[in-house]
């Protein structure tokens, strides 16, 4: 699909006159952002894609019927209505998912990537699949952090706020779950960016 | 040992959520200090990484949103 580069309000100015191509460019430039959050909660693709279409369905029905507060920006909202989606299964389910183990990780195998070259797509499976597995397994506390952080883009002043933490503890859990990756991606030998450079 | 403050305020840099004079004096500890620079490194390597991890939805599941959108018409409240 085409992206004619206008921002996500534009494109939702034109969705609200009924243009459902540009509802369909917001779903692509935002889909896998927003379903990299669900599934790092929910851990299970099936369940995820569940809850990514409830989540757009609640987006849909919010937007189309002019209910949808301009003030805030697109993604953090649809961002938070997968968060507490995301949440509230776990509350139902009254449990956390168990981790998928190798012998049963035929969903695991399903998922699609970004970012793959054509040269290195086996390498890159290879790595990305490690990688889904090391944050998995992290502890639920850091894992939440790190999907508030890097996927929903909530500040750590934000992530404090809504997690009832002090920021520091936010700011320490986030620093072990970098931590703990990267333990494990030299455990395991991942190739990982040597392009360090200070910004 | 590096100070949890400093560590957490690395992270912070990382994430854009430092101010211009802690910037400032991040910058210059990644000149000099040696601790510093080891931990700015083991956590930009790590964030990188996730940079480039994503997991996708199925065509399909995409494809019944917006299905979903095209049927449904919904009246101003």
């Amino acid at each position: 699909m085409r992206d004619y580069g206008l921002s996500d309000s534009q494109l939702l100015a034109l969705y609200k006159n009924g243009n459902e191509d540009a509802f369909a460019q917001l779903v692509e430039r935002h889909k896998n952002k927003i379903f990299t959050t669900i599934y790092l909660i929910v851990k299970d693709q099936y369940i995820a894609e569940d809850l990514f279409q409830e989540t757009f369905i609640k987006v849909i029905n919010t937007i189309k019927s002019g209910r949808y507060n301009e003030e805030g920006k697109f993604l953090p909202w649809v961002q938070r209505i997968a968060h507490n989606l995301a949440i509230d299964h776990f509350r139902k389910a009254k449990r956390y998912p168990t981790i998928i183990m190798e012998d049963g990780s035929s969903v695991f195998n399903t998922l699609e990537f970004t970012e793959e070259s054509w040269e290195n797509v086996q390498i890159r499976n290879d790595t990305n699949a490690m990688l889904k597995r090391f944050i998995k397994e992290l502890p639920d506390t850091q894992r939440e952090v790190l999907v508030m952080r890097h996927y929903m883009e909530m500040s750590f002043h934000e992530i404090a706020e809504s997690t009832g933490v002090s920021i520091n503890t936010a700011l320490g859990r986030m620093r072990y779950a970098l931590i703990n990756l990267k333990k494990k991606m030299v455990k395991h030998n991942i190739a990982y960016d040597q392009n360090i450079y200070p910004k | 040992m590096i100070k949890t403050s400093t560590q957490n305020d690395i992270v912070r840099y990382i994430y854009d959520e430092t101010s211009l004079e802690e910037n400032q004096q991040i910058e210059l500890s990644l000149l000099v200090d040696h601790e510093v620079i080891d931990q700015y490194n083991e956590t930009l390597s790590a964030v990188s990484s996730l940079r480039n991890f994503n997991a996708s939805p199925s065509d399909r599941c995409v494809e019944s949103i917006l299905a979903y959108s095209k049927n449904t018409n919904l009246h101003s409240v």
